[in-house]
């Protein structure tokens, strides 16, 4: 049996934290992962570079739901840097490179498959992409 | 006698092998790559331990062992698809070949010219004519899909018009596996004076074909999904549209003579393989084509029919599963898609392979298709000869399983 469909991985997928859109968002972007076809809408409110309130709709595997998940969980209150270390630091420990970041710890057995490592990802470079587009805007 | 598929896995032997701690291997993702045979491995073994060489300038007799069998590599391929040799270009795969189509034939399309797509289309034969859009002004128009996933041949006299220059479809489709009605193009092609280029990566898998006689233009598809190698491809193109065509990329190879001024470029088909050829791929390729020529073909379509079949009524016994592509066994190849409500194709690939079972999951490089359909993607299941009951027990009972879980 796959490893990563543990129970508590399958309930943090299924809580969906954060998920559905924000009225009048200060950034909003729809990112899509070019290996599968997912896809994620990620809006977000902000008090200079932190983020006051976020919201997200999303097409997508349950390692990205799960991430997603784990990012409606934590991301309001930090700033943009902050999240951008976050994803610096998964990135690290899905490439064995570090430990687990904080609430990262059930993602262990995705770190054995490549191919998943960016839809872990994929939440981040929505916000990403969501605060470059308002910067361009 | 029945199809011996025992004698032709025997052949193949990546599936008697089995990594530490995994189930046995059920690989049904052929229609991304197929495996090898030994005789195609041998073949390439050899060839890199007595002939290794460059071609076509040395005179040493390493370099003419090379040469000889290079180019015996390029009459095979003439041979399998029933073309002359000088009409088949090696390339790196489908998508550079049809990539070589769409800059050089490209080149002599003018602004308004049109050329013909279908929704089904891989994106290599997509993101090469919006590139040439994009260069020269042409139009590029979409044929839809009919609901069970064929391209929609009846929209062929509202898109095919006068300045309509190249059709260019699959010849299989690589989600759905639906089989193109070729005929029916190129008599709509014919009736402006088109050209018709087939993307043929599905289907040759299956068997040698006659080009010539199926009236197209150009021809593309690649090594390494015909039990061959990757990184070789072949663009069989007509010998009169080749003559006509600039080179593609410049460099050795593909020149007749160079002077500091200008270049004189080779007759076709050396003028649009520009440096080193990749050789042993070539080789690899022709032993794959020789030694699938020789499989019991008939038998092979018949056995692949009975599987496909077990498949298709296994998979549409079970609950939230929906079969993308055709549902009977008419005009399709042995490539099926579907989707398991609610699930995404990524996790039930992933679970399945837990099982030893290898699909893919996802939009196949074809996302229009995808969206057409308001899907992320789907798990599709792609058969080779080599394929048996046991793999699609193990895909029905891998997805049992998937549904027991998540």
């Amino acid at each position: 049996m796959s490893e990563i469909y543990q129970t508590a991985f399958l309930k943090l997928a299924g809580r969906a934290s954060g998920a559905g859109r924000l009225d009048a968002p200060d950034a909003t972007a729809t990112t899509h992962n070019p290996m599968c076809g997912d896809r994620i809408t990620m809006d977000l409110k902000l008090d200079g570079e932190r983020i006051v309130a976020l919201g997200y709709e999303i097409r997508a595997c349950l390692v990205c739901q799960a991430s997603a998940s784990i990012v409606g969980e934590t991301a309001v209150g930090r700033t943009l840097s902050d999240l951008s270390e976050q994803r610096e630091a998964i990135r690290a420990y899905l490439k064995s490179e570090s430990e687990a970041p904080v609430d990262y710890s059930d993602f262990e057995p995705v770190k054995a498959h490549i191919s998943r490592h960016h839809c872990v990802l994929l939440p981040y470079q929505a916000i990403q992409d969501a605060v470059s587009a308002a910067i361009s805007d | 006698m029945a199809f011996d598929v025992a004698a032709v896995r025997a052949q193949f032997p990546i599936l008697n092998h089995t990594a530490d701690g995994r189930p046995p291997l059920h690989y049904l993702d052929n229609g991304a790559t197929a495996q090898m045979p030994d005789a195609v491995l041998a073949a390439m073994q050899a060839h890199e331990t007595t002939a290794r060489s460059n071609v076509h300038r040395s005179v040493h007799r390493l370099a003419e062992a090379a040469t000889r069998a290079y180019e015996g590599a390029r009459q095979s391929m003439a041979r399998f698809v029933g073309a002359a040799a000088e009409e088949i270009v090696f390339t790196s795969g489908t998508t550079a070949a049809i990539n070589l189509v769409a800059h050089c034939f490209g080149a002599r399309l003018q602004a308004g010219d049109e050329v013909l797509v279908s929704v089904l289309e891989h994106h290599s034969n997509i993101v090469p004519w919006q590139m040439l859009r994009e260069r020269s002004g042409i139009v590029l128009k979409a044929l839809p899909a009919t609901e069970d996933g064929r391209i929609d041949l009846e929209r062929l006299d509202d898109l095919v018009t006068p300045r309509t220059r190249l059709i260019a479809l699959t010849h299989a489709a690589n989600v759905t596996g639906a089989v193109t009605d070729v005929a029916r193009v190129v008599e709509a092609a014919q009736s402006v004076g088109a050209e018709v280029l087939l993307d043929g990566a599905q289907m040759v898998p299956h068997g040698p074909l006659d080009v010539t006689a199926l009236g197209v233009g150009f021809y593309c598809f690649s090594g390494h999904k015909m039990f061959g190698p990757n990184g070789i491809g072949v663009l069989r193109g007509r010998s009169d549209l080749l003559a006509d065509m600039p080179p593609f990329m410049g460099g050795g190879e593909m020149i007749a003579h160079v002077s500091l001024d200008r270049t004189r470029y080779a007759e076709p088909p050396m003028r649009f393989e520009a440096g080193t050829p990749p050789i042993t791929p070539a080789i690899g390729m022709a032993a794959a084509a020789e030694w699938l020529t020789g499989q019991d073909l008939a038998g092979a379509e018949a056995h692949l029919a009975a599987l496909t079949a077990q498949a298709i009524d296994g998979l549409s016994a079970m609950k939230g599963i929906s079969v993308i592509g055709p549902s009977g066994s008419q005009a399709r190849l042995p490539v099926i898609s579907f989707t398991m409500d609610p699930l995404h194709p990524h996790d039930v690939a992933q679970i399945l392979d837990s099982h030893g079972v290898a699909v893919r999951g996802g939009h196949h490089c074809a996302q229009p298709f995808m969206d057409s359909r308001d899907i992320a993607g789907t798990v599709r299941a792609s058969l080779a000869l080599y394929n048996d009951t046991d793999d699609i027990d193990a895909l029905l009972h891998g997805l049992e399983q998937v549904r027991a879980l998540l």
